[in-house]
């Protein structure tokens, strides 16, 4: 039998658990978490570790997946990046590896605990998961981001810690997008 | 009728927002990954709609091609300085 996506997701968290290595999903599961749910084809992982995380999931996980050879680099962060492939399906997996950058650390220790049919999983906040979606804006491509970000906003009006976002956005430049992208969710 | 169209894109809007506040966090972040199953599935069945006969292993390669040219799709602008 295939494995489903979130079959997939639950294999590598718990690989990642199994070795060690405390982690949160990023991307589009985590602003699913917060907005309008949507199809995703990928998962982002972020995790904490000074291992070799690609190593060590590769003798975790086994032969039903498939490694990217070389590990990238994301500008945005600095951060390394592995791509994984889970061989049966089309799922696409992303590890980020923790960065020292200001932002990323601080929305790691933010994580919080969720569940992911049935499994407990790490989630960054939802400040945390707008204000990285508007960072990540500069990388071309993203324009799903922008719409995750309008539905997040949307869907927790009133709950959300505005000067905090606020306060990242400054420094990221991207204060401007949330003021009018905030005003808009107020609309709804 | 632009202003209907408007206004029933609105209304979907709302719906969609109202259903995502109904639903507890544990249950968005579950539903992503069956909603990219269902979309395979769609593109699944279209592929062999246009390929009668064609076997389960070809059209998932068909189905990995078409995401692969997905990902390779020019980017859209996106600006970060002004959300439209």
């Amino acid at each position: 039998m295939t494995a489903t996506p979130n079959q997939v997701v639950i294999s590598l968290v718990s690989a990642l658990d199994a070795e060690g290595v405390a982690c949160m999903l990023v991307g589009s599961f985590s602003s699913n978490a917060y907005g309008i749910p949507r199809s995703t084809k990928d998962v982002g992982v972020l995790g904490q570790s000074d291992h070799d995380i690609a190593r060590l999931l590769g003798e975790r996980l086994g032969p039903d997946f498939r490694f990217e050879p070389q590990m990238s680099l994301e500008t945005i962060t600095s951060t390394t990046k592995n791509v994984i492939y889970h061989k049966s399906t089309v799922f696409k997996i992303e590890v980020f590896h923790l960065s020292s950058d200001a932002h990323d650390t601080q929305r790691f220790s933010r994580r919080r605990r969720g569940m992911l049919d049935g499994v407990e999983v790490w989630l960054p906040s939802p400040e945390n998961v707008v204000i990285t979606k508007l960072r990540w804006l500069r990388v071309p491509g993203r324009q799903n981001d922008i719409d995750d970000v309008a539905d997040v906003l949307a869907v927790q009006t009133g709950k959300l810690d505005v000067a905090y976002m606020r306060n990242w956005c400054g420094q990221h430049g991207t204060l401007e997008t949330i003021e009018k992208l905030m005003i808009q969710a107020d609309l709804v | 009728m632009e202003e209907d169209i408007d206004s029933v894109s609105k209304s979907i809007r709302r719906e969609r927002v109202a259903r995502a506040r109904r639903m507890t966090v544990d249950e968005r972040v579950s539903e992503g990954g069956p909603l990219f199953d269902y979309a395979c599935s769609i593109t699944i069945s279209g592929i062999k709609c246009q390929n009668p006969g064609i076997s389960d292993a070809d059209a998932m390669f068909e189905l990995r091609r078409r995401l692969a040219i997905g990902e390779r799709r020019p980017a859209r602008a996106v600006s970060t300085t002004g959300a439209s």
